[in-house]
């Protein structure tokens, strides 16, 4: 039977598609991105894929059982700042929250920034300081309304908020996650003054302590919302109208899919849906090679992103920062830093630094040609014959190595007196190294050995550099994967639907016991987890998923009483019983231990149970992809060898296409791979070999 | 740094002197490798300081009063953390003591602990260990952590202790010792401790992480060694540390030589509003500075008292907020750096002088002092144009509240809301609001839901205060305010203390203002919470009834249901004269709330005309009528000139910032309208006008006892403001350098 899964990733630059046939046989397509009209990228490649099987693209839209995409919009509107005119509303004595912003000034920069006096500032805030008004209302911290909301005040603060242009209202008020009515009232009031009005309440978004990221977070979706509604109105239009016979799915920061057409209500809610498409691709590559501890990273232009995946399940994140401030809602932990193929190099004070600053897309690296004169990552990897000139992106692209070079003696060479070569290779050994430093952050820093872990390679220069930096971290293998230039696309592909509920509530045991099931209730805790389930499956009814298809993962945030931070544990039971209770905290006790040190724990304080996280995820019905049968010993042929520069001298390098590549072949190092918009490196004295999905595995050790 | 340390505490009585000669041997490093291990070691500290954060969690803590360093085996600091800044200098000198004291016994797997400020302190609640660390049997280097614990005793919860006369009423002072033998707890003298805290369950819970730093830190760094060699190591963190000496030293070159000096006064000492003089005199020779506090006033028998070691870290601070901006932190930036601290002043106090404000009096004003003297220096060579500013730290608004929370376990809690001071005003543009410190840059502080989830208060409001800032072309960062009450308990203790209540010590530069005065207000028996069940909020210490009083700079009480205190934070000067501030900054301000448009008027000489524009011409003939009320209210200095004349183009022989320039002729000249104004004879200021502007015309938040008075200095020519200082009546005119 003909039928088709698909999903597009529609990034800055380019629309990547993957495409599941009913043989189970994955294909991939790229395009150009409009970014005025992103549709047409998708279009385009299903162009590609239609004219590929010989069909229409409306026939080929027909059978389509699913699609799901995910999409830059929101990101590139946080980082143009182009939004809704947001107002917002406080409770009174409080209205300066956003911008005192707790104080922090350095949050989200890097160390040369955070000692930069003279230069240090705090970000803008999502609004404007004149879209604040404070209305008449307290809570306490048990959820008593101490004052009552004044009515006529709230409608007041709406009506001056509406003639002053908001585009949409965020309401964050002081414990309005113990007491949301006073927020619920607001929100009435505007629907009554404004009823197109769009508006998110912090008791809705976020229900958490902590008055600063859930104010935050509420506005940031209240400036987003309008225009993702928007954009996701038109993308279902569009695509119906091409054929689609259903509603397209949008990928989400939580690592699953949701109806586009919901996504405005939590628009913060996919602002990391395309790495976090990576990471789910990471693993499900990690599944192909049978590991479920995957280190997932992306190297790009200009940036390199870490994910993590624990024991077959991303590593979720309570809060990560956007433009220095906190995007507070529970998502699949990406670390970043600043290194890809564009990273600057320069020497200062007779020091070779690498990045963070990039030469970007335009005008890129010197060997693009394109005006460019800061030598590059790139630059280093052309002269030392690790990227081929001129097979650059598939070809589509014809690098200037003579202009690379140049640029390396004169600016980096020449001022450390050392040649060429050694100039690029120290490029390349600086940039690594700050990978792995990242990486290392990522995992042992949580309290994870790399040595555990499978290292998944993708992104633009990920397969280039991976062989690297992943020897660096004595991981067990690194892979690149088939669909290494698309997998965030491929990890779209596979997400099911995804529903994520916390609520802050607490739980304690009193410092100088140990009886903790005495004190913190079984009972209590079941509860809660049933009115998050009861939540979750509201919201996926709504998207007609049966409720027998819902699998739940349940994690407390847990810590000691005197401390702020929480560690995540799940739940390994439901129901619980007494002895559950002391059974998670020893749980709790074991991962404070793994992250701090043995002996570091300090149970005799007492245990505050502070917030609770239900996972609900629907499968989503899809065909397995399908692997070809590895041939023992199967030959690859080179296409020929060029000099690559390692270590200190030149080796003579295979290379390999593409099409060359089969399953169950071995690849000796030093050999280079050519795949379609990546190049894959294999070291001088590594071997890879390659899976019956056609994922290429290094072993390092 | 030629640091020394005379403690008279036995078993100590030594001197260390310029740790800096001999960094000792080291191996070559290339420059890639020693790139590759720089960023290594900074993202190891990093882990030691997250680790420390995440894993203490207190408040205090998370509102980033800590620190963590990695040393060299001398004690040298080669990669240090952005939080408080102070001890990571201080501890230098304790792995200098644990090198003397316990020479020839220090192994693998211990930790050395002490939090006396008369040794190697700064006060007691800021406990530091340091951790040797040790690579295939050698010495390697050294992992510091330091964090302020909420409460190790003393008479007053959280150990400030407003009136003592010694430190003995304060928290317990541990002496300098081993915490961890060998991997194994020191169990006797970690109960010991705890003991002695209210909260023994903070204190367990930050030691615990200072420990679990160390462990995580020399973790990584042992895989470092492993991977590179101990050699690598070593050869990394001396280069770091010489590259960082070596671009110190360029910077001095490049600034003229002379002697610059700035005054300031700590006031109220826990008993009486008495005044204590701290004095910097600053002389910078060819790439040297020295930095002489010895004429600062006697040790304080009461609050308010720094030590040696609390000073040396106020002025490392300094320097890393100056010189440091865009090179590395560590120890070469005080190899440069001599500091002379002068006997048993209020900066070098001795045993048994109270020191539990240590760590943010006294030394929070050499501070202060010291980045005037830089920043005079600065200004004197274009090519640091932009780093001018004025001093950005003034005082810590201690609010500490205790008793038993309404779990009915003993609490104390002290407000890192404090952090929320603006920052100073630069050359080229405002200073940050309600956040801009540099002592703790990378700080802030909690959610008002946190604070009243675990403590028995509440907040009335926490909100920027509009004109906080001190005036100026560019304006100082406005602070914030933050009122207080006891919730859901009778009563709690509350401990206030600051200094910066009677004067303002954080002056303006290049004829910028002053910042507002800090201090605390209390509302006794207050109806808040009756009127607010009633449906009447509370706006402000007014609407909220009760009798109303400003506390002292200093005090502790219990405050009973219904006291509301609000807690006003001192925040930093302006740069240049406000009446040169553009007008589309000054619209912007009132629009957004950030000043308000009396002050606009009265301070900035702005006239807002229909809806929320300026009104150019009014404000220009406001202006203009402003600069003549000043020529007409100022007396006419020493050395000036019967008659003002224009200055010719190349006259000039050097220039002070934007304000004033010395001819080659020896007039002191107006930059802003180019007027001989005065021959040069001792001090610049002798030579212009003079008059004394009453707080009210500098701010609308500025207090000034009668001990004091404001001093500006004025172009007779122009009326535009050159100078504002704060005096005490009876000293001479401030004199800001005299060059060489």
């Amino acid at each position: 039977m003909l039928q088709f899964y698909a999903s597009s990733d529609i990034g800055g630059t380019f629309t990547d598609t993957t495409v599941l046939d009913g043989e189970g046989i994955l294909t991939r397509y790229k395009s150009s991105t409009v970014p005025s009209d992103p549709v047409k990228g998708v279009l385009a490649t299903f162009e590609l894929a239609a004219a590929e099987r010989g069909v229409s693209l409306e026939e080929f839209l027909g059978k389509m059982r699913l699609f799901s995409h995910g999409t830059t919009i929101a990101t590139n509107s946080v980082l143009t700042r182009n939004g809704a005119k947001v107002g917002v509303i406080h409770t009174q004595g409080f209205g300066d929250t956003l911008f005192i912003m707790k104080a922090y000034k350095s949050t989200g920069l890097d160390e040369a920034a955070r000692k930069n006096f003279r230069k240090l500032t705090k970000p803008q805030p999502f609004l404007e300081r004149t879209m604040i008004r404070e209305v008449p209302e307290r809570v306490d911290y048990k959820g008593d309304a101490i004052l009552k909301l004044d009515e006529t005040a709230a409608r007041a603060a709406v009506k001056s908020l509406i003639d002053a242009g908001a585009e949409a209202i965020a309401v964050s008020l002081l414990w309005s996650f113990k007491f949301p009515d006073h927020e619920r009232r607001i929100k009435e009031i505007i629907l009554e003054e404004a009823p197109e009005m769009f508006v998110t309440l912090s008791s809705d978004i976020l229900p958490r302590l902590g008055e600063y990221s859930r104010s935050q977070t509420a506005v940031l979706n209240a400036f987003l919302g309008p225009k993702v509604k928007k954009a996701m109105t038109s993308l279902d239009a569009a695509m119906r109208q091409a054929g689609l016979p259903r509603e397209p799915l949008l990928m989400r920061s939580n690592g699953g899919v949701m109806a586009a057409g919901k996504a405005a209500d939590e628009a913060v809610g996919i602002l990391l849906s395309g790495p976090v498409g990576g990471v789910v691709g990471a693993q499900l590559v990690g599944k192909m090679v049978g590991s479920g501890n995957v280190i997932s990273t992306d190297m790009g232009g200009t940036s390199f992103d870490v994910g993590l995946i624990v024991d077959g399940r991303p590593l979720i994140q309570r809060e990560t920062f956007m433009e220095r401030q906190p995007l507070a809602v529970p998502s699949v932990t990406v670390d970043t830093i600043g290194a890809g193929g564009g990273s600057i190099a320069f020497v200062e004070n007779g020091r070779l630094r690498v990045g963070p600053e990039s030469a970007g897309a335009v005008p890129g690296p010197v060997c693009y040609g394109a005006g460019g004169t800061e030598p590059t990552v790139t630059d280093a990897d052309v002269v030392l014959g690790v990227v081929n000139p001129d097979n650059f992106l598939g070809g589509r692209m014809k690098l200037r190595a003579d202009l690379a070079r140049a640029a390396i003696e004169e600016k980096i060479a020449k001022p450390l007196g050392i040649s060429v070569e050694e100039a690029a290779s120290g490029i390349k050994r600086i940039v690594d190294s700050h990978m792995a430093d990242l990486v290392r952050q990522a995992t042992v820093h949580r309290g994870y050995d790399p040595r555990d872990f499978v290292l998944v390679a993708f992104g633009g220069a990920g397969p280039t550099h991976s062989y690297s930096y992943g020897a660096d971290l004595g991981v067990k293998s690194v892979i690149v994967p088939r669909t290494a230039s698309v997998l965030s696309a491929h990890g779209i592909l596979i997400s099911d639907l995804v529903v994520t509920k916390e609520t802050s509530q607490s739980i304690i045991s009193p410092p100088g016991s140990e009886e903790f099931s005495k004190f913190m209730k079984a009972e209590d805790v079941n509860a809660i987890f049933e009115g998050l389930q009861a939540e979750a499956m509201v919201e996926l009814s709504a998207q007609g998923v049966p409720v027998e298809t819902v699998k739940f993962e349940r994690y407390v945030d847990m810590r000691f009483r005197p401390q702020i931070f929480d560690l995540s544990v799940d739940l390994q039971t439901y129901p619980l019983t007494p002895p559950d209770i002391d059974a998670l905290v020893e749980h709790f006790i074991e991962s404070y231990e793994a992250r701090f040190g043995t002996g570091s724990s300090f149970r005799s304080a007492g245990i505050d149970m502070s917030a609770f996280r239900l996972v609900a995820v629907s499968k989503l019905e899809r065909i397995e992809q399908s692997g070809e049968v590895a041939v023992g010993d199967a030959i690859m042929v080179p296409t020929g060898a060029r000099p690559l520069y390692e270590a200190g001298e030149w080796h003579d390098a295979a290379i390999y296409d593409e099409r060359a590549v089969k399953a169950g072949a071995l690849i000796p190092g030093p050999a280079i791979v050519e795949l379609d918009d990546t190049t894959m490196v294999v070291g001088p004295n590594q071997q890879a070999t390659v899976d019956r999905f056609l994922n290429i595995i290094i072993k390092t050790s | 740094m030629d640091v020394t340390v005379k403690a008279n505490h036995p078993p100590f009585n030594l001197k260390t002197s310029n740790n800096r000669k001999e960094p000792g041997p080291s191996d070559p490093i290339d420059p890639i490798t020693f790139e590759v291990l720089r960023h290594r070691l900074w993202s190891i500290n990093e882990e030691g300081s997250s680790t420390l954060m995440h894993a203490s969690g207190s408040p205090v803590v998370h509102g980033s009063d800590y620190n963590f360093s990695i040393y060299t085996a001398n004690g040298d600091i080669a990669v240090c953390g952005t939080f408080y800044m102070i001890p990571m200098f201080t501890m230098t000198v304790q792995i200098q003591l644990v090198l003397e004291k316990f020479k020839g016994d220090i192994h693998p797997g211990d930790v050395f602990i002490t939090n006396d400020p008369f040794v190697c302190g700064v006060h007691q609640n800021d406990c530091l260990f340091v951790a040797p660390f040790f690579f295939k049997g050698e010495l390697v280097g050294w992992t510091g952590a330091q964090a302020h614990v909420i409460d190790i005793g003393g008479a007053a919860p959280g150990g400030w202790v407003p009136d003592a006369t010694s430190c003995y009423e304060e928290g317990l002072r541990i002496p300098l010792q081993r915490m961890v033998d060998k991997g194994v707890l020191n169990q006797g003298m970690w109960d010991v401790i705890l003991y002695n805290s209210r909260i023994p369950f903070f204190l367990g819970s930050d030691f615990s992480a200072f420990l679990s730093a160390h462990r995580v830190a020399q973790a990584r760094l042992m895989e470092l060694c492993e991977q590179y060699g101990a050699g690598a190591f070593t050869a990394a963190a001396h280069q770091l540390i010489n590259d960082t000496e070596a671009k110190t030293r360029a910077m001095l070159k490049e600034l003229p030589d002379g002697v610059f000096t700035h005054v300031s006064y700590f006031d109220h000492d826990g008993h009486a509003n008495n005044l204590y003089k701290i004095s910097c005199v600053m002389t910078k020779e060819a790439d040297t500075l020295t930095f002489d506090f010895s004429d600062t006033d006697p040790t304080i028998i009461g609050m308010g008292n720094a030590t040696m070691t609390g000073t040396l870290g106020a002025v490392g601070t300094v320097m890393m907020g100056s010189f440091g901006q865009e090179i590395g932190w560590n120890a070469g930036l005080m190899a440069p750096v001599t500091i002379i601290h002068g006997k048993k002043t209020v900066l070098s106090a001795e045993l048994p002088a109270p020191i539990s404000a240590g760590s943010v009096a006294a030394n929070f004003i050499a501070a202060a002092c010291a980045s005037v003297c830089v920043g005079n220096m600065m200004a004197f060579n274009p090519a640091f144009d932009d780093y001018l500013c004025g001093p950005p730290d003034g005082s810590w608004l201690l609010t500490m509240f205790g008793g038993v929370n309404q779990y009915e376990e003993p609490f104390a809690i002290m407000f890192m809301d404090s952090l929320g001071w603006g920052g100073p005003a630069h050359s080229w543009r405002d200073g940050v609001d309600s956040g801009g410190s540099l002592v703790i840059g990378s700080g802030g502080f909690n959610d008002v839901e946190l604070h009243e989830k675990t403590s028995p208060i509440i907040y009335l409001w926490r909100r920027e205060v509009p004109d906080s800032g001190g005036a100026g072309r560019y304006r100082g960062g406005n602070g914030i305010e933050y009122a207080t009450a006891g919730y859901d308990v009778p009563e709690v203790q509350g401990s206030f203390c600051s200094h910066g209540v009677s004067l303002p010590d954080l002056v303006g530069i290049q004829g910028g203002y002053p910042g507002n005065v800090c201090g605390y207000t209390i509302a006794r028996g207050s109806s808040w919470l009756e009127d607010m069940k009633a449906g009447k909020p509370a706006l402000d210490m007014v609407s909220i009834g009760g009798e109303l009083e400003d506390l002292p700079a200093k005090s502790t009480f219990i405050m009973k249901s219904g006291d509301v205190v609000n807690n006003v934070v001192q925040n930093p000067g302006g740069y240049g004269d406000p009446l040169t501030r553009p007008y589309d900054m000054i619209e912007r301000d009132v629009r957004d709330g950030r000043c308000k448009a009396d002050i606009a008027r009265s301070v900035y000489g702005a006239v807002f005309g229909e809806g929320d524009k300026i009104d150019v011409a009014a404000s220009d003939a406001l202006r203009a009528e402003i600069r003549a009320t000043r020529k007409a209210t100022a007396s006419k200095g020493r050395d000036q000139f019967a008659t003002p004349k224009k200055a010719e183009a190349g006259d000039l022989q050097l220039k002070w910032g934007e304000s004033i320039g010395v001819t080659k002729a020896g007039a002191v000249c107006c930059l802003h309208c180019s007027t001989e104004i005065g021959t040069l004879k001792t001090n610049w200021r002798e030579s212009v006008p003079l008059r004394n502007p009453k707080s009210d015309e500098l701010g609308p938040l500025l207090k000034l006892d009668d001990r004091f008075v404001y001093d500006q200095f004025i172009c007779s020519e122009c009326g535009t403001s050159l100078a504002v200082d704060v005096r005490r009546v009876g000293d001479g005119l401030t004199v800001d350098f005299a060059l060489d």
